[in-house]
């Protein structure tokens, strides 16, 4: 075949690359989700069908020449020095995507069965062996991984190349098909629906309930399968729900034009979530308040909810102040409302609603990982933590039974202030969920996350003198954290924490590896911390007009732009010359002949000389001498001159020069040290 | 440490209102730590900053894009007598303060250059960078070495005093109609306050300023009344058209100090807040009155600026249609 044929490889490859790869994923996870639908559509941006696609596949790129070699082998052809080649992309995501087409072929095959699929897909004789040099292929899934982490930086996206569903070889690909691009995109509509915030931090079968509640029509029969077990997968199923979590954190809440999303109160409105926070300090009882818990910012002038009539203001980023009664003042006593049954509030002026859920069972956290004091609730459970439990009596002997089984410690706490009914308990590292409450459901998906810290880009970099904090969700305790293969302290006592070194090198990608106890890699993560630079381009800068509103400039037109005033016909020499009053709230002005004094603000700047020097005075009896004269007194023939008639008005000017010598600190500038000494030399010797 | 903002800023090149937030939190959280009643104090500061930043050139605010944009880094000539004095204004790295450094070390017969913090209030700003020359050419070739561009021809606050609009120009642009008024929540200029007030009902005055907040987008929009006809009106502006027709006078002008104050509820419009800000380079001083003046009590916080000349103050109070009351502000 010509070149035409190698060509037609590596448009497959860019095009394939660029559906999955770009700036809109940054920091979110990819997944290589291919099925016949894909490549149809995007063979027809090039005039190719899946037959094309497999025809190019096995030409493969130009500089694999050798004809009678197998798909995988021409893969790693196409893989070795690819980063010397100049490429945009790596060029065997075609071969990748090719390995996940595969799974969903269909035909009379085994529900396992992976290479007999994959050698249908390539119209190859069938066998259930092997495919060879299939094992070889981790090398790409795992260079994938390095490239979308290391070499961008995870700007295009972050890929994983985790082996799951319990198949060494097949089990990337496999995994690449939980959740189509389809499906994803109709995620914000599921989780409207359902009423998820993306502050809520909903358990895995909170969202594995909204997703079967809320997804027919929206997500495909094999998801489903994998969702209420009729697929039988917990791998895989761990795995799409924590990937669904992932794409709640990132949701910001909108959604498209969908006649199929239903309504409800919050339609319309902003809605948010009411959080209980419980005060152990003061000595012998607990205070709890509440507060609003949500990712959009409060509006300015804080919140007015109805009918209890509580307002609240924004607090630290993501929470209220505590909610107060509004003609009183005082903080609301999270006691006096119904816990079971919660309460629904709506600002309708800020177009905001506000719900506290309804629960049996109340779980609290250190509100440190949030930035507050005292305990917060949580909507889950994390491994080794403290937490405070309150549940309904009804309850208290069954939560009393799994705590003491399930936990390091657990106790009973009796505290005045306490609603009737309700029962405290004080625990510490849960590790067995307790079955029935989706807030006591320990997740086993450990999650790395970056928290605070100034990014500065879509991917994860972040300026040097503002870096993150590692954080690590649903961690066992005992796990190490390696920045470059070096590892570091943890510094979290509640929330396991971990600092980047203050000497990490700038500007390149740091490794960071989260490792068990038992040596194994179990999260690999980039980031970089970049040095300051300035912006190469200011074009987006807005234009003012006279008026100082932004607006539309068109040629030749005067505008302002930040200090600049451009195209202003202004005369410089009608520029009034101040004195620099600035300097001090007094200053002595000094003329060029003796008896040229003017001690201001006592007496008035208005005379008829020309200052040169400006005394200011700087402390007590202290002094600097600042010069506001022009070139001319800088000529070294320049001396004082004569002095005036007024005795006093010389012996006072010599004064302030000779008699506060000691006193004054000299200009910096050496040329203005000289003519000052001129000055020095004539006070000196003034009688 | 407060520089560090400027660096934030000079790196992101532009960043939206929620992103410029997240970065003044972090950056200012070890300053004003707590939560709650201190946070409160956090919103003013952000809004704060940001019409600082912008009166010293560092970056211009787009209120309806709700984004900031960092300035490219220039000196900028101040209106002072004698040797010829700049600011550095705009994007601002180390590297860049460094490479100005350098070259003061080269010419330290020549140039002159000081760093000097600065506070408005309480709140830390990025340090003032100051760079005096014997002449021009050497601000010139200090802005070479550090690869930065000069505005040299002019002192900028003259340039801006100059090209700003004023009360009449205004007033041209106003369009009044007949309207009932929107069913939000609205806030009225108070003439005894100096500052907009939450009120509902109506007002017997002819002459009103009232702020409506749209209540899906939370945007305010303002609109200056006379009896049952409306203009809308910038905030800025209309604060001061307002005082004008209602012939209150608020600018206080200390002749002997050159100093110019008026109540910090009624900012400067932006570019005379720019052209007196840049008369200095620095922030104006936050204080208050020792004493009441006019209709303006001692315990109202006041925005002062120094270095304005007579001619500049006065030219900032024809264009707001203000006359100066002359006073000893009566600082120390």
């Amino acid at each position: 075949m010509g070149f035409e044929g190698w060509d037609k490889y590596l448009k497959w490859n860019d095009l394939l690359a660029g559906h999955f790869f770009f700036e809109e994923m940054a920091g979110r996870e990819v997944l290589l989700f291919v099925d016949d639908q894909l490549i149809e559509g995007l063979g027809r941006e090039i005039g190719q069908n899946k037959e094309g696609f497999i025809q190019a596949i096995k030409q493969g790129p130009y500089w694999v020449t050798i004809e009678k070699q197998g798909i995988c082998q021409k893969a790693l052809r196409a893989y070795e020095n690819w980063r010397c080649r100049g490429l945009s992309y790596p060029p065997y995501i075609a071969y990748l995507a090719l390995f996940v087409l595969a799974e969903g072929i269909e035909g009379s095959f085994s529900p396992i069965a992976y290479y007999p699929r994959l050698r249908a897909l390539l119209s190859e004789p069938p066998s259930g062996s092997m495919y060879p040099s299939f094992d070889k292929m981790s090398e790409l899934w795992n260079d994938l991984e390095i490239w979308t982490k290391e070499d961008k930086n995870e700007e295009l996206g972050r890929f994983t190349s985790t082996v799951r569903g319990g198949w060494i070889h097949v089990g990337i690909p496999l995994s690449q098909t939980v959740l189509s691009g389809e499906e994803r995109k109709k995620l914000p509509l599921i989780f409207k629906d359902a009423d998820l915030d993306p502050s809520d931090r909903p358990s895995a079968e909170e969202i594995k309930k909204a997703l079967l509640s809320h997804g027919p029509g929206r997500l495909a029969k094999r998801t489903f399968g994998l969702l209420n077990g009729s697929y039988k997968n917990d791998i895989l199923k761990d795995f799409l729900l924590n990937f669904i979590f992932s794409e709640l954190e990132e949701w910001d809440g909108s959604v498209s034009e969908d006649p199929s999303c239903s309504g409800g109160l919050s339609n319309g409105y902003a809605n948010s979530n009411i959080r209980i926070c419980i005060d152990l300090t003061s000595i012998g009882e607990i205070k709890t308040t509440l507060r609003i818990c949500t990712g959009r910012p409060l509006p300015e002038d804080g919140l007015s909810l109805k009918p209890l009539s509580w307002t609240c203001k924004q607090s630290i980023k993501g929470w209220s102040t505590p909610l107060r009664h509004n003609e009183s003042g005082k903080i609301v006593n999270a006691a006096t409302v119904d816990w079971d049954s919660g309460v629904q509030l709506v600002d309708d002026d800020n177009n905001w609603a506000a719900r506290l859920k309804g629960s049996l069972v109340r779980l609290f956290v250190l509100g440190d990982r949030f930035g507050l004091s005292n305990w917060v609730e949580a909507t889950y459970l994390e491994r080794n933590c403290e937490f405070l439990l309150l549940c309904d009596e009804k309850l208290g002997g069954a939560i009393q039974r799994w705590g003491e089984s399930s936990c390091d410690s657990f106790k009973e706490i009796l505290y005045p202030g306490i609603p009737k009914r309700w029962r405290l308990f004080e625990g510490k590292n849960a590790q067995e969920s307790f079955k029935g409450f989706g807030v006591l459901t320990l997740s086993s998906f450990l999650r790395l996350v970056f928290d605070g810290g100034i990014k500065i880009s879509k991917g994860n970099s972040y300026l040097y003198f503002a870096p993150p904090s590692i954080v690590l969700e649903n961690s066992a305790g005992e796990e190490m954290v390696l920045v470059n293969g070096q590892e570091i302290p943890r510094v979290g006592k509640n929330i396991p924490s971990w600092e980047l070194p203050k000497d990490a090198p700038l500007d390149t990608p740091l490794n960071i590896k989260v490792i068990s106890s038992s040596g194994e890699c179990l999260i690999h993560r980039s980031i970089r911390l970049e040095s300051i630079k300035t912006t190469p381009s200011y074009g987006n800068l807005p234009k003012r007009n006279m008026l100082g509103h932004p607006f539309q400039l068109w040629e030749g037109e005067p505008y302002v732009a930040g200090a600049i005033a451009s195209d202003v016909s202004v005369c410089g020499a009608g520029f009034p010359r101040p004195f620099p009053t600035y300097l001090s709230s007094r200053i002595i002005f000094l003329g060029s002949k003796p008896g040229e004094v003017v001690d201001w603000p006592g007496e008035s700047l208005e005379v008829e000389w020309q200052p040169v020097w400006a005394l200011a005075k700087v402390g007590r009896d202290k002094w600097a001498v600042h010069f506001c004269g022009d070139e001319l007194h800088l000529s070294s023939a320049h001396m004082p001159g004569e002095p005036i008639s007024d005795i006093r008005a010389v012996r006072e000017w010599a004064k302030n020069i000779w008699i506060k010598r000691k006193r004054t600190d000299l200009p910096k500038v050496k040329i203005l040290k000289g003519v000052w000494s001129r000055y020095m030399e004539v006070a000196k010797n003034v009688r | 440490m407060f520089d560090e903002l400027l660096y934030a800023l000079s790196t992101l090149g532009e960043a939206s209102f929620e992103k410029y937030c997240d970065v003044v939190d972090i950056l200012y959280r070890e300053w004003l730590p707590g939560e709650d009643e201190n946070f409160n104090k956090y919103k003013y500061l952000r809004h704060s900053l940001i019409r600082l930043l912008e009166s010293l050139g560092h970056c211009e605010y787009h209120s309806e894009k709700r984004k900031i944009f960092v300035c490219p880094p220039t000196l900028i000539l101040l209106p002072a007598g004698g040797f010829p004095k700049a600011v550095l204004a705009g994007a601002r790295s180390k590297p860049m303060v460094s490479r100005l450094a350098k070259y003061q070390r080269l010419k330290t017969n020549r140039i002159d250059l000081k760093e000097i913090p600065q506070k408005y209030g309480q709140i830390p700003f990025p340090n003032v960078v100051y760079i005096e020359a014997t002449n021009k050419q050497y601000l010139i070739e200090a802005a070479r070495e550090a690869n930065i561009d000069t505005c040299l021809e002019v002192p900028a606050a003259w340039a801006l005093v100059n090209f700003s609009a004023g009360i009449k120009e205004v007033e041209k642009d106003l369009f009044y109609e007949e309207k009932s008024e929107p069913y939000w929540a609205k806030r009225f200029f108070s003439p005894s306050d100096l500052s907009f007030k939450p009120f509902s009902g109506e007002l017997e005055e002819r002459v009103r300023l009232i702020s409506y907040k749209d209540p899906r987008t939370q945007q305010h929009h303002h609109y200056l009344w006379e009896g049952k006809a409306a203009t809308a009106i910038d905030r800025e502006w209309g604060r001061y058209l307002y005082l004008a027709k209602r012939n209150i006078k608020i600018i206080l002008y200390d002749y002997r100090m050159q100093r110019l104050a008026m109540p910090s509820t009624v900012p400067l419009p932006r570019l005379l807040a720019r052209a007196a800000t840049l008369c200095t380079g620095h922030v104006p001083l936050a204080s208050q009155l020792n004493r009441n003046i006019v209709g303006i009590s001692a315990e109202k916080p006041i925005d002062i600026y120094s270095g304005i000349t007579p001619p500049l103050a006065k030219l900032i109070s024809e264009k707001l249609s203000q006359d100066l009351i002359y006073c000893d502000l009566g600082l120390n």
